[in-house]
């Protein structure tokens, strides 16, 4: 059983990166590997040893979905669990990023006193018991 | 370590704060630069951006008004289609004075129900039309038109479903086909009309490609023969209506 402890944090958003960084870090005691875009991710995936990648969806250039197809041509990527956070998604967007891989949704606004126990929860949904 | 984390957020969240009337003050440029016009995608993409990033930095925030109404900017964004009409621009414009409101009362405190009033006020600005049509392209061209002429739309594609909305919720204008799932638009405004509901009186535009099988039409309905006219039909009637002053301005 492999605890979680590495992730890969992507979203074009300063502020939110800011946010996010510090709920993920300094109340979740991860180690996070932060990008601004789709290519920084790809560029920094094979350095940042991520057990999982949160990525945002509505990123200009390449979105979270076109990031998620990028990752899963790299041999770091092509089995890394991702997150979708997103402002956006319906049920229907929900179960069209389940089919597409992904672990879950996380949705924006995020509180961020609880952002790191809601990544764990999705992380232990996919461990075998 | 909780503590600290806490004392981080709430700077951040003031940092946020100071910088939003800037950020507004961009928007509302990016919104009057989308109203000329020119490099539609590539604007309305940034402005759509904008909305949506305060958005989430609100919630992220607990500034859940604010949030709020950058989120009905950004469904009123999602609606809208090159040229950008004065009337929707304003109305957009007008969020924007909202979300200073909400600043300012996030940073100086007071009482947060007047903005929600006027939140609720300029949500409600918009009269709601009901569109009742099973084709899902021309369901789209509809909402354009009705949208670029001040209508908040809301499409059904059963003439049930559609009906049971009529009977509890004012409409300011119907437009239906005349054959839907389950009930045709006629049948529709047959319906309201025997009722005592709050639109029994609805301006109505039936769209029918069987414009002779109705030669009594109730009052208030206006047939429009389903062709490759039609757009330009009801974008005429609308407009005719508009200035008999029969249709609330958007």
């Amino acid at each position: 059983m492999t605890d979680l402890t590495h992730l890969l944090y992507v979203d074009d958003d300063a502020d939110m990166r800011a946010i996010a960084t510090l709920a993920l870090e300094q109340l979740g005691g991860f180690q996070v590997t932060v990008c601004a875009d789709g290519p920084q991710a790809l560029a920094a995936l094979p350095g940042a040893r991520a057990q999982l990648a949160l990525l945002d969806v509505v990123m200009p250039g390449m979105d979270g979905l076109q990031l998620l197809a990028a990752l899963r041509a790299t041999p770091e990527g092509a089995h890394l669990p991702v997150i979708f956070m997103t402002g956006q998604a319906d049920a229907g967007d929900r179960e069209d990023y389940l089919r597409l891989g992904a672990l879950g949704t996380i949705a924006k606004p995020f509180d961020p006193m609880a952002l790191a126990d809601q990544v764990r929860a999705l992380w232990a949904e996919r461990r075998p018991a | 370590m909780s503590g600290d984390a806490r004392a981080l957020l709430a700077q951040l969240r003031d940092q946020f704060l100071d910088g939003l009337d800037e950020r507004l003050d961009h928007l509302e440029q990016a919104l009057l630069r989308l109203a000329d016009g020119d490099d539609w995608k590539e604007r309305f993409d940034a402005v759509y951006r904008e909305a949506h990033s305060i958005k989430g930095l609100g919630g992220t925030h607990g500034l859940h008004l604010l949030s709020a109404v950058a989120h009905a900017l950004e469904n009123q964004l999602e609606t809208l289609a090159p040229p950008l009409p004065a009337a929707r621009l304003d109305h957009l414009l007008a969020h924007l004075d909202l979300m200073r409101d909400c600043a300012r009362q996030a940073r100086d405190g007071g009482d947060e129900s007047p903005l929600r009033a006027a939140l609720a006020r300029l949500q409600a600005d918009r009269p709601q039309a009901l569109l009742l049509e099973p084709s899902q392209a021309l369901a789209g061209m509809l909402t354009r038109i009705l949208t670029d002429h001040g209508f908040q739309v809301s499409r059904h594609e059963d003439g049930l479903e559609a009906l049971k909305a009529l009977l509890f919720r004012p409409y300011r204008l119907l437009v239906c086909a005349g054959h839907a799932t389950t009930l045709g638009g006629l049948a529709v405004i047959a319906a309201l009309r025997a009722q005592d509901g709050p639109n029994r009186r609805i301006q109505a535009l039936l769209l029918t490609s069987d414009a002779g099988a109705h030669p009594d039409l109730p009052r208030r309905v206006r047939l429009i023969p389903r062709g490759p006219e039609l757009p330009q039909r009801v974008e005429r009637t609308l407009a005719q209506w508009r200035a008999g002053e029969r249709l609330p301005a958007g």
